[in-house]
Order: C-alpha cells, then sequence, then structure tokens
C-alpha cells in the first residue's frame, strides 16, 4: 500500500512536470531594416537620398531593453518577460538574403497563450547602462559598444558614407554614435498574438533606417554639412534619437 | 638444409634483437612518471574591474604548474627545426611581447608575412587571435607557429619526440597535466600550457589604469591628449582614435580597413587580411585593431609595421587614408595641430606599463 502510495506520487510529479514543459511555446521577435522601401544591406547597396544625394552604409545597430509580452488578461502591470537586453546589429547584414531574414531575438519559455502588446526599452535601460564590459563574459550584448569616456552604451551606431560632389566615390564619410540615459524611452506595440505549446509565434518589426536620419524631404540630416556626432550636439542626438522611434513600426 | 636453418636461426636472432632494441628504445622514450606526485595547485587569475571576463576553457583551468611549463615552452628553441628560435624570439616581454620589426623573422632568417602582435592581454581576444583573427582560442593558435615555415619551420611529431625524450619535460608535463608516462606528452598539452601562460599577461598597471583607479592624476597635457582620443569635448578637435581603440583593452578587438593601403578595387589588397578568413570581399584588407598599450613599446606599427614612428600613424591618420569602399568611417580627414599631437602622445606615454619588463611569471605565481 505503501508503494502504491510513493508510486502516485511519483507519477503526479512526472504529468506535473510534462505539463508545465508543454505549457510553453516560443516567441521570435524579428527586426528587418529597409531604406524607405529597399532592404538595408551594407557596404554594396546604394541608397538614393534627399536633393538628389546617394548613401551607402557599413554599420547600423541599436538596442532594445526589458523586452516583455502583454498577457491578453493582463491586469495592472503584469507582463511576460522577453530578454532582458538584446542588440539589435545589421553590421553583418551583407546580402538581400540576409536582410529579408533581418535579426531574430527568441525566447523559449513564454506561457502559451493570448497576449495583446509587446513593449521594450528603445537603448539601454539606466540600471545596464551603469554597467560596463567587465561585468559581462561574452558573447553577451554588453560586451562591447561601451564609451568610457561618457561612462555609458552607444544605444544608436549608424556609419556609412555619402556621395556629395556626385562623382560615383563614396568618399564622404558618415558616423552617428549616441546613447544617453536621457534618450532611452519604453515603447508598446498593440499585438493579437497566440503562444501555442511547443510552437513558435513570431513578431515582425522594421525600423526604416532613412527615417532615422530624416522626417521628409524638407526636413533631413544633410550630409553635405553634418557628418557626424558623438552624443555632443544635443540637437542633432536628439533630432536621431526621435526619429529612431517614429522609424520602429511593427509588421502585423 | 642445415645451412638454411642456421641461416633462418640467424635471421630469427637479428629479428629478435630489432624487436629487442624497439622495446628498449619505446621504454626509454616512455618512463613511467607515475611515482612523480600529481598535485596541481589551481591559480587564481587576477582581473581588473573594468575589462570582459576572460573566457577560461573548462578542459584548461589555471594552474601554477600549468603556467610555469607553457613559460618553459614560451622561451624554449626546442619548439623549432634548428633549435634556434623561441615564441619569445617575436614576443620579447620588455618589447610588450613584440619584437621591433616590421615583420617577424624565423629560422634561417626566413621574412615572416606580418608583424609580430603584442600578446598583451591576449586572454582577452575573444574575436579571434592573429591579424586576421583565424583561429578562435589560445589553444589552436599555440599550435600554428611551429609548423609555419617562416616561423619556426618544424613538425609537432618531431616537438613531441623531443619533449617525451628531454630530461625535464616529462616531469613538467607530469606535474602540470597528469600523464602517467612520456609518452603522453603531446601536442595539444604543449598547447594548453602555453595558452595557459599567455592568458597571464594582464597588463592595468599603466599610469592611465591608475587614473581611473582614483591612485594617479593626468597631467594637463595628457588629460587634453585624453579628451582628443576620445573626442570628449566639442572644443577641442577629435582625433576618432576611441571608436577603434576604445578602453580598457584600447581595442574592440574588431577588424577594420584603416586605408593605409591605396587600391582600386577590393581585390586588390597585397595582403587581404580578414577576407581570407571569411571568404567576404567586403572584408579584404581589413585587419585586427591592436591594442595600443605599451604603444610606446610596440614600433614600427601596422601589421605590416610599415609605419616607423608614431608621427608617421598620425600624418596617415590625419590625411583620412586612402579611400576604398570598406574604408572605416571614422577614418576621416582630422584637424590635428602639432600640439594635439604632442599631447596625444602625452596620454598614450600614460597606456606604458612596465609590469612585462624582466616579466617571469615564475616569479609573479611561484616555482614548481
Amino acid at each position: 500500500m505503501k508503494n502504491m502510495l510513493w508510486l502516485g506520487m511519483i507519477l503526479l510529479l512526472l504529468s506535473a512536470s510534462c505539463k508545465d514543459k508543454d505549457s510553453h511555446g516560443q516567441v521570435d521577435i524579428n527586426f528587418k531594416s529597409t531604406f524607405d522601401a529597399t532592404p538595408l544591406v551594407m557596404f554594396s547597396q546604394i541608397y538614393p537620398y534627399y536633393d538628389n544625394l546617394n548613401l551607402k552604409f557599413q554599420l547600423f545597430h541599436m538596442y532594445l531593453s526589458d523586452v516583455v509580452l502583454i498577457p491578453d488578461d493582463a491586469t495592472g502591470s503584469t507582463t511576460t518577460p522577453h530578454t532582458e537586453i538584446a542588440l539589435i546589429s545589421f553590421k553583418d547584414v551583407l546580402d538581400q538574403s540576409a536582410a529579408l531574414q533581418g535579426i531574430t531575438i527568441s525566447a523559449n519559455k513564454i506561457p502559451v497563450g493570448k497576449y495583446k502588446a509587446v513593449r521594450f526599452g528603445l537603448g539601454v535601460a539606466p540600471r545596464f547602462n551603469a554597467t560596463n564590459p567587465g561585468n559581462y563574459t561574452p558573447p553577451h550584448p554588453l560586451d562591447d559598444h561601451y564609451w568610457s569616456a561618457m561612462l555609458g552604451y552607444v544605444f544608436m551606431k549608424i556609419e556609412g558614407n555619402s556621395d556629395n560632389d556626385g562623382d560615383g566615390q563614396f568618399t564622404d564619410k558618415l558616423t552617428f554614435h549616441i546613447g544617453d540615459n536621457s534618450l532611452y524611452r519604453t515603447m508598446e506595440f498593440p499585438v493579437a498574438l497566440e503562444v501555442k505549446e511547443g510552437q513558435t509565434a513570431t513578431v515582425n518589426f522594421g525600423v526604416d533606417l532613412r527615417r532615422v536620419l530624416a522626417v521628409g524631404p524638407d526636413d533631413f540630416l544633410d550630409p553635405r554639412t553634418v557628418t557626424q556626432d558623438h552624443t555632443s550636439n544635443p540637437d542633432l542626438y536628439n533630432y536621431l534619437y526621435n526619429n529612431l522611434e517614429q522609424a520602429v513600426k511593427i509588421k502585423q | 638444409m642445415w645451412q638454411k636453418m642456421r641461416e633462418r636461426g640467424r635471421e630469427g636472432e637479428r629479428e629478435r634483437f630489432f624487436w629487442v632494441l624497439i622495446i628498449m628504445l619505446w621504454s626509454c622514450n616512455d618512463s613511467k612518471l607515475s611515482h612523480i606526485p600529481y598535485v596541481p595547485t589551481p591559480y587564481k587569475l587576477e582581473e581588473p574591474a573594468n575589462f570582459v571576463k576572460m573566457q577560461i576553457p573548462p578542459d584548461n583551468p589555471f594552474t601554477v604548474e600549468g603556467i610555469a611549463l607553457g613559460e618553459r615552452l614560451f622561451f624554449d628553441p626546442i619548439l623549432s627545426i634548428d633549435r634556434s628560435i623561441s615564441c619569445s624570439s617575436c614576443h620579447i616581454p620588455n618589447l610588450a611581447f613584440t619584437d621591433g620589426k616590421a615583420v617577424s623573422t624565423g629560422i634561417d632568417k626566413r621574412v615572416g608575412r606580418r608583424s609580430a602582435m603584442s600578446l598583451i592581454n591576449v586572454g582577452y581576444y575573444y574575436k579571434g587571435l592573429f591579424w586576421d583573427g583565424r583561429v578562435k582560442s589560445l589553444e589552436m593558435q599555440a599550435l600554428m607557429p611551429v609548423t609555419d615555415h617562416r616561423e619556426m619551420g618544424n613538425d609537432w611529431k618531431t616537438v613531441e619526440d623531443r619533449l617525451r625524450r628531454h630530461p625535464e619535460y616529462p616531469e613538467l608535463f607530469r606535474r602540470a597535466f597528469g600523464i602517467k608516462r612520456a609518452a603522453n606528452i603531446d601536442r595539444y598539452l604543449a598547447a594548453k600550457a602555453l595558452a595557459q601562460y599567455e592568458r597571464t599577461l594582464v597588463n592595468y598597471n599603466s599610469k592611465f589604469d591608475r587614473v581611473q583607479r582614483g591612485e594617479a592624476r593626468f597631467t594637463a597635457a595628457e588629460k587634453r591628449g585624453w579628451q582628443i582620443f576620445f573626442d570628449d569635448t566639442l572644443e577641442l578637435p577629435a582625433s576618432e582614435c576611441g571608436h577603434c581603440h576604445i578602453d580598457p583593452l584600447f581595442t574592440t578587438l574588431g577588424f577594420f580597413n584603416n586605408g593605409i593601403e591605396q587600391i582600386n578595387t577590393l581585390n586588390d589588397f597585397h595582403d587581404k587580411g580578414r577576407g581570407v578568413v571569411t571568404g567576404r570581399f567586403v572584408d579584404n584588407g581589413k585587419f585586427r585593431t591592436p591594442t595600443l598599450r605599451n604603444i610606446m613599446l610596440t614600433a614600427p606599427y601596422m601589421h605590416d609595421g610599415r609605419f616607423a614612428t608614431l608621427d608617421e600613424v598620425f600624418d596617415h591618420y590625419i590625411s583620412g587614408g586612402h579611400f576604398a569602399d570598406n574604408l572605416n568611417p571614422n577614418v576621416r580627414k582630422l584637424r590635428i595641430r602639432e600640439q594635439d599631437k604632442k599631447d596625444l602622445i602625452a596620454f598614450l606615454q600614460t597606456l606604458t606599463d612596465s609590469t612585462f619588463v624582466n616579466y617571469s611569471a615564475l616569479d609573479r605565481h611561484g616555482s614548481i
């Protein structure tokens, strides 16, 4: 009788652990970058810009912090954590195929159920920004891109070239390295997401680099006069970072 | 018939003699080492708080005995075919583990392809080793110079044989790795020992480090140089150095084309560097950003040692470099004047650390 009780308890525990294992699914959050409507490809692709200028790029990255999913039945501040900190870097997007694939951050322990929104911080959250690469073992999103003179991380980097004189040579340099606690902001996007047991659900985002550099044809960063910023010029870095916020869109 | 039997007997004797000789040779080469105690002493590396954490392979933890063996091997010319050069021939401690030459020379004065890289803080190089990042770990890296015909020109079978027959190495390997017989010495254990030693070459006691820790203060010139180096204020010219030479390692460990070579297309690079490793056209002509720690000790500069002085290096960067489709955009024309150069050099001098002048891992970690 005693043995039967033990057996019953073991079976109960096993069934509970199996249930727990099966009650999760994976959520992929994918980012694709474009320049206007054209997929963003580093080095090779030429992008028409305003005023008949052409641009090329070598690097575009941004950080996300505290990525969470908000359950459909959430009350108050109930959220499901997805990723604490992520570097969304398009540095190695060197062809169309990689551009169409985009950059994905995954979490595979998301409880099954319906979710109504995705929320994240655009940039490095202040508690992470108070750390430095010495706090991390590579590979880690925060093992690089730390600017010690500013005591913080570079939230967004854009590096590329411009052909200002139209000779077909992209000899004019563009480097924008932006990061500061004051720029950090939270963004929330409504979704209709259902996570099923053992399955992967995907949320797709787009980020338009042209929108980061420009509001429109009458309001754009002019590479003939502005070629860099190291978070030194508040007007400029606020302009770029506010634009980044507008450039990030969810794709249903 | 008797004649034939006698001949066969002689042949048999010769065969027996041959086998006895083989066994004797083998036993000489494979003496048991179990009488030597194997009690490895764990070693905890002191790491500076602001460095990324060093990745230490679980199958090669630090031991005092392993480090000591690695140091012995590092300075021993036994690794080269003619016993003329050691690792330390090209990585001289008081030159911050460089050799002062544009490109290194190996056995028979064979001219190498590239300049010897500093080994300072090499244990933190998690993005690959060598100028082109072609190997991922120090254990893998340590295997390569032995067989490079421009460097040691040897083969590992010969080295293993020498180490197994050596009067001291079998004991040192036993104490470091617990091998049971000399025949258990192999290239992978030698590489592990070398890697352990190289991981101890941690440098964080320059004046710059002391300033960071609040133990010293920059002079006015050093501080101005620091501000220019890190583009700290719009009131001073920017030198753009910090983008690739970020502290505390003074390298991002990344690979860039810094515009030192004039080319028409990315196929024209004399040395394609990183491109050979990745197979990517856009990586042609890219090389690892070297550390600037101990920069005053590591002339000449660049992967091919083309610049003899820091003045030449400054002149290159002030010019904006030669254009290429993959030229790093941070390399751009600079408005750096003579006083700015002097202050930059004053700052760079604060990166000199004498820890490794006459350095001995044995002194530092205790003798075995």
